[in-house]
């Protein structure tokens, strides 16, 4: 039937549920391919659960393993052809590794070399795609795999700054101290976080007379300088305080800035005026490391420089000024410094300070604050 | 005696568990906070391990819902990752008696099992 015959919009019937029939049919094919792909989705998601029950209950018993070879499993043995079977179950062995040590964590590594995993991850070293090699490095540096060693040691100067910095990572995990040689040649900044990094793998390895730190301290990369100060002042190598005192010249202020931090660690009795005598040359954050770092080591007789601090427009620099001075010198320098501000009577460090004839409370307005600043801070 | 382990690690949880079973404790297991919260209302543990980092309820919960359930002693050894000190240092502040850093060899663990629980006996 064909209804408004002869008009341009006259419609078949017949095509209409034609179209109804098709339409029917193409829905539920749809709803049957959802259905299908569900089932097979789940089926899959549970296959891999029963798959990594399995597995973590076969390497929850390989770290009691004892001796020799172990014995796989045959159906572990069978699985090990697929590629994603064998990710999955380096990614089981690394994630237990990383809480095991000992014996258990020997028998973790030896089952990834029994399994030949490692040879995936040597693979993947060689791969094009950067997170590849990333998540090869890892494995290998989980896995402890020092055979390695060279090749990662090549990726610590990737262009790539994922890669490299795994890489750094890595060679210092595996071999420790002799792993920051990458120090001598890195042409590229070493990020704060970096550094973070490599002091917290260094914490777990044994600080041995490592070699190589008086070459950073002079190193071109401004970066590394920095790091070496760091492990100058944590490692305390005081056979470096030369060295150290030339970084207080450097024309970078971060360099500068951590010279003065890592004297801290390896001062000695002409630190203190070192440090007077280079205070100047810094901006008001250099001056108040420091003022931080006098105040630790000590041996600050200089009244007269801790006084003239009091002048200056920053009430934290007057802060950490008189710190030291109430420190070293007691309370009653200090004191005696306010009242002769605000009686005018008294005036012991005029000379110093070059007063007005007649000061008033808001000259020396901070001072009662950071006077009770401080003996807050010494009760606490 | 009975020792409840949480830690949300599958892998760990088993090993620890095979490795107090072997010692011939009894072990009760939990995989998250939650289920470890779940389980002290169940049973009382003679000892608990416990990791510090848990889904739905963390070490820390888990340590003052012993305390706030058990007037005894239960002691309570800590789990804990590299860089956690000041969680450690909150945990011991609840009441914890020991922490193990991870990684950690399972002998370790066992020694100082051991060593609570023969405290516990000679109290």
């Amino acid at each position: 039937m064909i209804i408004g015959k002869n008009t341009p919009f006259s419609i078949n019937v017949g095509s209409i549920e034609l179209a109804i029939i098709i339409f029917a049919l193409l829905l539920v094919a749809g709803v049957c391919f959802m259905l299908l792909y569900l089932l097979f989705v789940n089926f899959q998601e549970h296959r891999k659960s029963l798959q990594k029950e399995y597995i973590e209950q076969f390497i929850s018993t390989i770290v009691f393993w004892e001796g020799g070879e172990i014995a796989i499993p045959a159906k572990v043995s069978k699985m090990l052809r697929y590629s994603y079977f064998r990710q999955f179950i380096t990614d089981e062995l690394l994630r237990a590794k990383r809480d095991l040590s000992g014996i258990t964590g020997d028998n973790l590594r030896h089952l990834y070399e029994q399994l030949a995993l490692n040879e995936d991850s040597v693979d993947k070293l060689n791969s094009f795609l950067w997170h590849y090699k990333v998540q090869g490095i890892h494995e290998l540096a989980i896995m402890e795999q020092g055979t390695e060693l060279e090749q990662i040691h090549l990726l610590t100067t990737d262009r790539n700054e994922f890669v490299r910095k795994e890489a750094q990572i890595a060679v210092v995990k595996l071999s420790g101290f002799e792993g920051l040689r990458f120090l001598d040649a890195i042409p590229y900044s070493l990020s704060n976080w970096q550094q973070i990094n490599l002091i917290a793998q260094l914490s777990g390895v044994p600080a041995m007379n490592f070699t190589g730190i008086e070459k950073w301290l002079q190193s071109s990369n401004e970066s590394v300088v920095v790091f070496a100060l760091k492990l100058s002042g944590m490692y305390q190598r005081l056979e470096l305080r030369q060295t150290v005192a030339q970084c207080l010249v450097h024309p970078s202020m971060q360099v500068r800035m951590e010279a003065v931090k890592c004297f801290q660690h390896i001062y000695d009795e002409t630190t203190a005026a070192l440090l007077i005598q280079k205070y100047h040359q810094g901006n008001k954050q250099y001056q108040l490391t420091s003022l931080h770092v006098l105040f630790a080591i000590g041996g600050t007789t200089d009244v007269p420089f801790l006084l003239s601090q009091f002048k200056a427009e920053d009430h934290s620099i007057k802060l950490a000024a008189a710190r030291i001075l109430a420190k070293y010198h007691g309370f009653s320098l200090l004191e005696a410094f306010v009242n002769s501000g605000l009686t005018n009577n008294r005036r012991p460090f005029c000379e110093w300070l070059s007063p007005k004839e007649s000061q008033t409370h808001s000259d020396v307005y901070p001072w009662y604050d950071i006077i009770q600043q401080i003996k807050s801070e010494q009760t606490t | 005696m009975i020792i409840l382990v949480a830690d949300d690690e599958p892998i760990m949880l088993k090993t620890i568990e095979f490795c107090l079973k072997k010692d011939g404790y009894t072990v009760v297991t939990a995989q998250d906070g939650r289920e470890a919260l779940n389980k002290l209302n169940e049973i009382q543990p003679d000892l608990v391990i416990t990791d510090m980092m848990m889904p739905y309820a963390s070490g820390l919960e888990v340590i003052g819902k012993v305390k706030e359930l058990y007037a005894e002693k239960i002691p309570i050894i800590m789990l804990s990752a590299m860089g956690q000190e000041n969680v450690v240092i909150e945990a011991f502040q609840l009441g914890a008696d020991d922490y193990i850093t991870k990684p950690f060899s399972l002998g370790e663990l066992s020694v100082r099992v051991k060593r609570l629980i023969g405290n516990l006996v000679h109290q």
